[in-house]
């Protein structure tokens, strides 16, 4: 256990710039957005509704899920930055021999790692959504709405869930790639899915489309399943977790990490 | 004696170099022992194989145990300091030293506060700012404090300057080696830790040229000085290397050869492993 502790400890200290980055750019974007109201409202006399009378139940559950879908567009940034350099950032600096030469398994080493690069982010995000519920929540007070807080956190948890299928999905992958690709692994990484799709499509063409072939793209995107973009009026959990994707995408994580856990073994004889 | 480290037709290629060629080794426990070679003589793919960082053939064992038993647990009771500091970047001292305390479970917190209080190494301050000399002795107490049984070091003060390269061996003395511990030092800078090693072991190109104790290889080879007008008299002894000055010659010669009224001294390791690395080639006029 202690060596978990420090595992995990080390791993956050190493890159807690990037769990922290995107909770400063939304709070900039939050500064900017509140000094440009209050510009609008004082400096230019524009109409400006600080508390929406749509503050109630739905409203709350569908605007912080479409909030927490916009914060998750910058924690991706920062997730496919972090994940993508998850097993080589060590070679990279040429720190890795000191980490190996520490009396863990690879298995444990990859998990840890795994769950900071991929998931750690997810938490700071929920962190965030539950603060942007509550002050909501409070200004539905002001409105005449009570205070819906139980909707807020769970348009909130709706939120987290999409943001966490879509981490499990590229992430994982991203994770495989950072495995396979001592640099640039997710340029490279999608270079070989494109050559992976043309080759599919080459093949196709060779047997003058008798046999279809999947998109890969398609079919990766396919995992994450429904995530409520186009019915954002009616999102519900069902919706998001509601069918056999999940357990695909689940599967697919899995095999993402075992087989990096794999090549990083084997890359582990060839320092 | 108990063998410590045993190694049966240890070879590696890198394509289509040899870069080991079938080493046979047996390390006895409680020596310092000098690996020395040139630049490029196999070295550090030495080190590496024994660390199993690196696809062998042949058999390493540890304590008797073969290499692919161990697994990790090894790195519990072998440490490493390779040749550039390999210390991440990001972390802080501090942090550094609070990640090598909770992976190791042989970590001695008494020594770990002693050494690190004693030392100047400023603990809020990122490893990459850090000069080489402050890296170097950071790696060392890292390892000091985890009390192994074996230490690996891969020119560990290369690029250091004198003073924090006296300081290490000091160090790595005073606070590490006993009768139990093993010490392996590679380095090409043989004359540095000449007074410190108990056992020396030669590579050149893959090949173990040499492996004996320090006390055997003094006894074994002497230095020669006659004038130079009996200079014929020292070639017929056959001697690994000429060097003439002042009116005088000297020659490394194996054995104990008699030559009359002839100066007979004790050479240097550095001597030696030029006579044995490059023979005939060391004539030389000072």
């Amino acid at each position: 256990m202690r060596k978990i502790i420090a595992l995990f400890r080390s791993e956050f200290q190493k890159n807690k710039s990037s769990y922290l980055m995107p909770v400063w750019i939304i709070a900039g974007m939050l500064a900017v957005s509140l000094i440009a109201a209050l510009v609008a409202r004082f400096a230019l006399n524009e109409n400006v509704y600080f508390f929406s009378p749509e503050l109630n139940r739905d409203g709350l559950r569908i605007g912080l899920y479409g909030i927490m879908f916009a914060f998750s567009l910058i924690f991706f940034m920062f997730l496919v930055l972090t994940a993508q350099s998850s097993l080589n950032r060590e070679k990279q600096l040429g720190s890795d021999l000191f980490f190996r030469c520490q009396p863990v398994s690879a298995w444990r080493v990859t998990g840890v790692k795994y769950i900071m690069h991929v998931y750690a982010a997810s938490l700071v995000l929920a962190a965030l959504g539950i603060i942007m519920a509550l002050v909501l929540s409070f200004a539905g007070l002001f409105t005449g709405n009570g205070f819906p807080v139980g909707s807020a956190l769970y348009g909130v948890f709706l939120g987290w869930i999409a943001y966490v299928k879509v981490a499990m999905v590229l992430g994982s992958l991203l994770f495989l790639f950072s495995a396979v690709f001592r640099s640039s692994a997710l340029l490279k990484g999608a270079a070989a899915l494109g050559i992976l799709e043309g080759l599919f499509a080459i093949i196709e063409a060779i047997f003058r489309h008798r046999i279809t072939l999947p998109d890969v793209f398609a079919t990766l995107f396919s995992l994450m399943g429904d995530l409520g973009v186009e019915n954002m009026d009616s999102i519900s959990m069902n919706m998001l977790l509601g069918n056999s994707g999940i357990l695909f995408a689940l599967v697919f994580a899995a095999l993402c990490y075992t087989g990096a856990t794999v090549i990083y073994k084997m890359r582990s004889k060839d320092v | 004696m108990e063998h410590l480290i045993e190694i049966d037709h240890l070879t590696k290629d890198y394509r289509q170099v040899r870069a080991l060629d079938d080493v046979n080794l047996k390390i006895p426990a409680g020596r310092i022992v000098g690996l020395l070679g040139k630049n490029g003589a196999g070295k550090s793919t030495f080190l590496k194989c024994l660390l199993d960082f690196l696809r062998h053939d042949g058999t390493i064992a540890f304590f008797g145990k073969p290499l692919r038993e161990w697994k990790h647990e090894l790195y519990g009771r072998v440490a490493f300091i390779p040749d550039v500091s390999g210390l991440d970047p990001r972390l802080t001292v501090k942090e550094t030293i609070e990640f090598t305390a909770g992976m190791n479970p042989t970590w001695n917190e008494d020594k770990a506060e002693r050494l690190f209080a004693k030392s100047d190494l400023p603990c809020d301050r990122k490893v990459g700012t850090l000069s080489k000399g402050m890296k170097t002795k950071l790696y060392l107490l890292l390892t000091l404090a985890r009390d192994v049984d074996v230490l690996l070091l891969d020119e560990p003060t290369l690029g250091l300057d004198i003073v924090f390269r006296k300081e290490f061996y000091d160090l790595l003395l005073g606070e590490f080696y006993d009768e139990t511990k093993t010490v392996i030092i590679s380095t090409h800078q043989v004359a540095e830790i000449e007074n410190i090693l108990q056992d020396v072991i030669f590579i050149d190109k893959g090949k173990i040229l040499l492996h004996d104790s320090i006390d055997a290889l003094k006894d074994q080879w002497k230095i020669i000085e006659v004038p130079r007008s009996r200079e014929d008299e020292l070639l017929a002894c056959n001697p690994r290397s000429v060097t003439h000055s002042l009116g005088k010659v000297s020659g490394l010669v194996e054995g104990t050869p008699v030559i009359p009224q002839a100066l007979a001294t004790i050479p240097s390791i550095a001597d030696i492993f030029v006579a044995v690395v490059n023979p005939k080639t060391g004539v030389s006029h000072a």
